[in-house]
């Protein structure tokens, strides 16, 4: 029998092990990352391993040892001993020894990681429900990042492709071998921004803004996720960084400024009502199917159906005003500054279309555009 | 052996059984002789001193790190 | 002598015997009755709260959407947790406490044998009402068993108030339950047990029924103030109006902290009554291990924001739960020592009791582990809400507290039915849940450490591998918790007749009496035996 406990448990070690070796690393260790602190990290997580597998072969060895040699079968009498203050206080300060070991590494990089003094560019980290926004401050440039991964995947009806649920429309694009400081906060509920890679992990609180920095090392892509519980779709609101060499980075920030100029512009445009509704319907599945369905029938007593809804059929104004500023206290949110004036237009046409809702008018971008201006007006500047 | 703990002895026995450790000789002290609101009335006093002690530790680590 | 004592006084009280029918159950102030009652329930939890955990593993057996929606699959990853917690382990608990704590200290029943009946018959009805919520508009819970706002106020279903008043009802039944246990133990102590020569499950007991005592108000604190922020107009957690969401971390913590030692200090008990027995060896450190539970219990109050390292709170306070959440790792290696040490020399044998005391020594261990390397802070940061930190408190909770609970149940089953267990049955009980315990939960290690967060419906494809080892794990796993079912009916219906000493080296009072234990036991207090004078 108890040779039985030793080999599974035996070979149930060995077996991690050898998962360990066969595996590539990312799939089974902590990433050590491409910055000096995620490095620091990693070595400190390698260190505090190392040590608590020591102690185990100890304490374990000495039970197995125990288990074996002095058990009733083999004729082993009890011995009757019960104390030993010497030994006791003994394994008492070791312990206590080995954690003053680590703790010193530990402080270090703690104090390391929280210096985000003398950052050379900043950016605002925003929690959407469920979805992350990126504020380039002092660069007048701010975006939305969403998942990309088509539902189709998700749901199986297609293929996964690599990169399924770490993929994004719009990469979060930074300048390698510069301090930037990450200012992170929320819309609604509490999310927390992590990339493994940069060993940054920060909650976003509606209300409060947190601190966080790094200086990467390589470019290239880096993914993370989500990390705190927000709602239905947590899991899929990914973060996709794309490191680039300082230059590349001015050439991004000019271009995407100039993309940005062309959306607005868009808006002045007269728009068919296909042409809406064709872009209605992407916007609608990328912001809003995920409460009230691709069908528009919503969850009952979480998320209202949208389909013959009295505000989707009703009174246009008032199905303008939902989108645009949301509903308090409920999980609507305000769109006007999630999305463009023409998207905002053709998804509201397009609820106001479809689903056998038909009232066969059109939102007009120009429209909404006028509606955006009093807030907006302080981005544009 | 004396039955009643001096505020020493008590003060020694709670740290003991703070890190864990106490000697049979002084268990046997300290439950014969000594009242437990005495002993439950250090216990709160140290964990007190206990928090203390770890808030100096983090002021004497930020010192040294320059924080 | 003592077993023919106790037995002549049941004999006398025969007429005393339980009453007959429904009645017997729902007016029952026996305490063997009522502990009963407990153990039952929380199986009927346990295999509850299992389901919904295999419902979170079928889904997650492969990346995609599958079976259920992401909605639901969080109503379940909650549910699964509040009724684990709430439902399955303290309620076992608390039901060992009551057929176990009044035996070994040699008193008739509990002290409060009428609060022990109410405290009981709240939580069907609480649990009810939490349950019920799943067919609600707008579905059950589904913020997380951490429940933080303002996910679980503003943007929570309206079921939320259900939950509220639920918790508050398992908040009064534990506080209940441990002052009974704390009355129990400090005044019904058979005459020459002093505090130093009680049983250490008692004592354990005894501090986590302050624990309960001491916490269980701040959590019903923080289910109101969400009540208040709900319902009422309040923003106590609201950034909006003036209050902060992190404020619910602090408090919910400071409970929940505490509540992790709440659901693990009955468990060292136990298994400090059972690895003496099958060592045939006195328990190494007594005097240590009542220390160390102690030191445990105050430390368990300073180290609560070791789970919120994220939030952004200062580099001192950091430190500070740094520091103080590696010193807890002192007392607790004690205690392993102390373990290790009574097999050491000892004269072991396996019975299933004993099997699942040294599993819950392994692998309660490597969750130790686990939890040092969480209370590095800046590793942590890596660590904090990935499966890492699933794998970790399983590791504690299921081969910790479920395992101390199961070796507990087989350890004292021959004393409750008067049946041995049949051990080829017990082992291969036990060999099904040591290795599915160890398939489900050892890979959600990597992928933790590979970068999975916690609570996902659906998963990138690198940690596709081990989530179907996992999830392969968790059927092994829960599937073999139907032959512990069917041991304990068995072991209820028949079986060998068990011995009033039913483990050759057991010791203490609750082995003096005849096997099964009479309806009522040491109606006049027994004499301490020889070995414990």
């Amino acid at each position: 029998m108890v040779r039985i406990t030793t080999i599974t448990i035996g070979s149930g070690l060995g077996l991690a092990l050898f998962a360990a070796s066969a595996q590539a690393e990312w799939t089974v260790n902590l990433t050590p990352g491409v910055t000096d602190v995620s490095r620091s990290v990693f070595d400190l997580h390698m260190t505090i391993f190392w040590i608590c597998v020591a102690i185990a072969l100890v304490v374990f060895g000495v039970m197995f040892w125990s288990i074996f040699h002095h058990r009733k079968s083999r004729g082993a009498e009890a011995h009757n001993f019960h104390e030993n203050t010497v030994v006791e206080v003994i394994w008492t300060i070791i312990p206590l020894l080995i954690l003053v070991g680590m703790a010193v590494p530990a402080t270090a990089t703690l104090v390391k990681m929280y210096d985000s003094s003398e950052a050379e560019l900043d950016v605002q980290i925003t929690g959407f429900q469920w979805k992350w926004r990126y504020d380039y401050l002092d660069h007048n440039l701010d975006f939305f990042s969403n998942l990309s991964t088509p539902r189709e995947q998700i749901s199986n009806e297609a293929d996964k492709q690599e990169h399924y649920l770490l993929e994004v429309d719009r990469h979060l694009v930074l300048p390698v071998d510069t301090k930037i400081r990450f200012l992170l906060t929320s819309n609604d509920v509490i999310h927390s921004w992590w990339v493994p890679a940069l060993a940054v992990k920060k909650d976003a609180i509606p209300g409060f803004i947190n601190e966080a920095w790094t200086v990467i090392d390589e470019p290239g892509i880096y993914r993370g996720q989500c990390a705190e519980l927000c709602g239905q779709d947590h899991g899929f609101m990914p973060i996709v960084i794309e490191a680039v060499s300082r230059d590349d980075f001015q050439q991004w920030l000019a271009d995407a400024r100039a993309d940005k100029q062309r959306v607005t512009a868009a808006a002045e445009r007269t728009w068919t009502l296909d042409e809406l509704m064709q872009q209605g319907e992407q916007v609608y599945l990328r912001a809003c199917a995920a409460c009230h369905l691709p069908t528009g029938e919503g969850v009952p007593g979480a998320f209202p159906a949208l389909k013959g809804s009295a505000i989707a059929t009703g009174e246009v104004a008032a199905h303008i005003d939902i989108v645009l500023n949301g509903k308090s206290g409920t999980a609507m949110q305000a769109f006007r500054d999630q999305l463009s004036a023409s998207e905002l237009a053709a998804v509201i046409t397009y609820e106001r279309n479809a689903w056998g809702n038909s009232l066969g008018e059109a939102v007009s971008p120009a429209q909404i555009s006028r509606l955006l201006e009093p807030t907006t007006g302080e981005a544009e500047q | 052996m004396s039955d009643k703990p001096t505020l020493w002895q008590t003060l020694l026995s709670v740290l003991s059984s703070f890190f864990g450790v106490q000697s049979e000789r002084n268990r046997e002290r300290d439950f014969h002789g000594g009242h437990p609101v005495h002993y439950i009335l250090t216990g709160l006093l140290m964990a007190a001193l206990f928090v203390i002690a770890v808030i100096l530790l983090v002021r004497w680590a930020l010192s040294l790190a320059g924080a | 002598m003592n077993t023919l004592d106790t037995t002549l006084h049941a004999g006398e009280h025969g007429h005393h015997g339980p009453a007959k029918g429904i009645g017997r159950w729902l007016f029952t102030t026996n305490h063997k009755d009522i502990g009963t009652l407990y153990l039952w329930f929380s199986l009927l939890m346990f295999f509850t709260g299992g389901c919904m955990a295999l419902m979170i593993r079928a889904e997650l057996f492969q990346p995609g959407l599958q079976l259920v929606e992401p909605g639901f699959f969080n109503q379940m990853t909650t549910m699964h947790g509040l009724i684990m917690v709430f439902g399955a382990v303290m309620p076992a608990f608390v039901g060992l406490a009551n057929w176990m704590v009044p035996m070994m200290i040699g008193a008739p029943d509990m002290a409060l044998p009428r609060m022990n009946n109410w405290s009981f018959w709240i939580l069907p009805f609480a649990f009810a009402m939490m349950i019920s919520t799943l067919f609600m508009d707008g579905g059950a819970p589904n913020f997380g068993w951490t429940f933080y706002a303002p996910l679980s106020t503003t943007y929570a279903p309206p079921s939320v108030t259900y939950f509220i008043f639920a918790i508050h009802m398992m908040g009064i039944s534990s506080i209940m339950g441990a002052i009974n246990i704390i009355a129990t133990i400090l005044n019904l102590r058979v005459p020459g047990m002093t505090m130093m020569k009680l049983p250490l499950f008692c004592w354990t007991w005894l501090i986590t029924a302050f624990l309960l005592i001491a916490v269980m108000p701040v959590l019903a604190g923080v289910v109101t103030m969400m009540l208040m922020d709900i319902h009422f107009g309040t923003s106590f957690f609201n950034a909006a109006g003036g209050g902060d969401p992190v404020l619910f971390q602090h408090v919910f913590w400071f409970f929940g902290h505490p509540e992790v030692y709440i659901m693990i200090l009955p468990a060292f008990g136990i298994i400090s009554q059972i690895i003496p027995t099958f060592a045939r060896k006195r328990l190494f450190g007594y005097a240590s291990m009542v220390y160390a539970t102690a030191s445990i219990a105050i430390l368990s109050f300073l180290v609560w924001a070791h789970h919120m390292f994220t939030v952004g709170i200062p580099l001192a306070g950091e430190l500070f739960f740094m520091f103080a959440t590696m010193l807890i790792a002192v007392p607790t290696g004690v205690k392993v020592f102390n373990w290790v040490a009574t097999m050491f020399r000892g004269s072991m044998t396996f019975e299933t009791p004993m099997l699942f005391a040294l599993a819950f020594v392994v692998l309660f261990t490597i969750g130790g582990f686990s939890g040092l390397m969480l209370a590095i802070a800046p590793v942590d940061f890596q660590y904090h809400d990935t499966y890492f930190v699933v794998a970790h408190f399983h590791y504690v909770l299921v081969p910790g507290a479920v395992f101390a609970i199961m070796a507990g149940a087989y350890y004292w089953l021959p004393k409750w039915t008067g049946h041995m267990l049949d051990e080829r049955m017990g082992k291969l009980h036990f060999w099904l849940s040591f290795i599915g315990v160890n398939i489900t939960f050892f890979p959600m290690h990597f992928i933790g450490l590979a970068g999975m967060p916690r609570r996902i419906p659906d998963y990138a494809l690198q940690f596709a591998d081990f989530n179907m080892v996992a999830s392969i794990g968790a059927f092994i796993f829960g599937l073999s918790q139907l032959v512990f079912l069917w041991n304990v009916i068995a072991c209820v219906r028949g079986g060998e007749k068990a011995a009033a000493r039913s483990w050759e080296g057991a010791e203490g009072l609750e082995w003096e009496v005849p096997s099964p234990a009479p309806y009522h036991t040491f109606a006049t207090p027994p004499k301490l035996p020889e070995s414990q004078r």
